[in-house]
């Protein structure tokens, strides 16, 4: 039975007109209307947070779609920690990372010298140089760091360094290229590597000029 | 999944991490050494030699400093990782020459000075002598590395030890002693002849030496093509000289 099998009366007073009133025999009809009509519009007059708890209710009894291990694992889940555990974490993880970015003092720092460093003059005659550079133990053989620049004498590089006491081994870096040992260091000495390279050692009162 | 289960995992994970990190090379050799080229396999086994050298008490930084050293000299990995194993395997002998000399756990700057004084000729006895005359960590390490400089320079073998055993045992320090291998450069470049300077040396003579800054004796260096010409004098370079 669908509405319009009713009669026009009854039709009015589900249609909610003021004075109508169902015709007598289609009162159990109206009423059964008014009770699937109630249902239905129950549905939308829910508030919110109760159709909320009915879904999170219902998901929480669905198993993971991957199930097993994985699906456990890559699942969104409630955890609860204690404020001092996570506090004890981060001040673990912030030592560890600042161990890592300690960075040891160099033996030989970039420009100032400081008490008990030596300032130590490089020469290289290289008239047909475009590029002289020094590389040794004392800036861990890096070829590029240490530049020496053309001096008042034409072809003569040179550069000053700040050593701390002690013995360096180094090698001049000519044209980024070939590596040509210092005849007036202390020493040459052979390399590991097939090749010589040269020694000096830094007293107080610098290098000797031989 | 039961809390049992999860806890288990958690077990199970962080025991593969703290083994994985045990295995690991030190993250500070193999980052350098791939920061400067070497290719991951290198770095790797570089790392891990380090490493156990770092265990056995040797200078770690003195190994990776050796494989920079090739990398930036374009050595093939092979080459490098030969003169680091080498290296390892001569600072672990100069280890034990210092032990024996009564040193029972000696810092690696110790190590390595003696290393290089052996590697330059000094026989182990004399590095032994010359460390028993020698107070001090500091003092012990600038002698071994002095010595082994001054016979790199020349000077026969035993004389070289037996110089700073000799500055030594006449109440010079260290840095004094530091200036042994300048002096010897000095005389040669008088003219003096190698058994000249090991006489004086060994006389306890060389630190009368008159210095450079006070009266230059060098000659002006050639001018030839790529021909280095000296290290210079320092403390402070303005004096225009070098």
């Amino acid at each position: 039975m669908t509405k319009h099998d009713l009669s026009s009366e009854t039709q009015r007073f589900l249609d909610g007109e003021p004075g109508a009133g169902p015709r007598s025999g289609e009162r159990d009809a109206a009423v059964r209307f008014l009770d699937a009509m109630d249902t239905y519009a129950r549905g939308f007059r829910e508030p919110r947070g109760g159709l909320d708890d009915r879904v999170m209710a219902r998901l929480r009894h669905m198993r993971p779609g991957r199930g097993g291990l994985w699906g456990w694992l890559v699942a969104p889940q409630a955890v609860r920690v204690r404020p001092i555990v996570l506090a004890l974490a981060a001040a673990a993880l912030v030592l560890v990372v600042s161990q890592r970015l300690t960075v040891p003092a160099p033996v030989v720092p970039g420009v100032a010298p400081t008490p008990g460093m030596v300032l130590v003059r490089f020469e290289l005659l290289a008239p047909e140089a475009r590029t002289v550079a020094l590389a040794g133990s004392f800036n861990s053989w890096s070829s590029e760091a240490i530049v020496l620049v053309p001096g008042s004498t034409p072809g003569l590089w040179t550069v000053t360094l700040p050593l701390a006491l002690g013995s360096y081994e180094y090698l001049f870096v000519v044209d980024g290229q070939r590596w040509i040992a210092d005849p007036g260091a202390h020493a040459q000495v052979e390399d590991g590597f097939g090749q010589m390279n040269s020694v000096i050692v830094v007293g107080p009162r610098g290098i000797v000029r031989s | 999944m039961s809390r049992g289960v999860a806890l288990l995992l958690t077990l199970v994970l962080a025991r593969a991490a703290v083994s994985a990190a045990q295995e690991a090379p030190p993250a500070d050799a193999r980052a350098e050494l791939l920061a400067r080229g070497a290719t991951p396999q290198l770095a790797d086994q570089v790392g891990r030699l380090v490493a156990d050298a770092g265990v056995e008490g040797l200078p770690a930084k003195t190994l990776t400093d050796k494989a920079l050293e090739g990398l930036a000299k374009n050595a093939p990995p092979e080459r490098v990782f030969a003169a680091v194993a080498g290296l390892r395997r001569t600072l672990a002998a100069a280890r034990g020459v210092v032990i024996e000399a009564g040193l029972t756990s000696p810092p690696g700057a110790v190590i390595a000075a003696a290393e290089q004084a052996l590697a330059r000729g000094v026989s182990p006895a004399s590095v032994r002598d010359l460390i028993r005359s020698a107070t001090g960590a500091e003092a012990v390490s600038t002698g071994l590395m002095v010595a082994g400089l001054l016979a790199a320079q020349g000077l026969e073998r035993s004389a070289a030890a037996q110089a700073v055993e000799r500055a030594y045992r006449d109440g010079r320090s260290a840095n004094e002693v530091l200036e042994l291998p300048s002096l010897a450069a000095l005389m040669i470049a008088r003219g003096m002849t190698i058994p000249e300077v090991t006489r004086r040396m060994l006389a306890g003579q060389p630190l009368a030496v008159e210095r450079p800054d006070v009266a230059p004796v060098a000659a002006p260096p050639s001018r030839g093509t790529d021909a280095a010409t000296t290290t210079g004098q320092g403390r402070p370079p303005t004096t225009g000289k070098p």
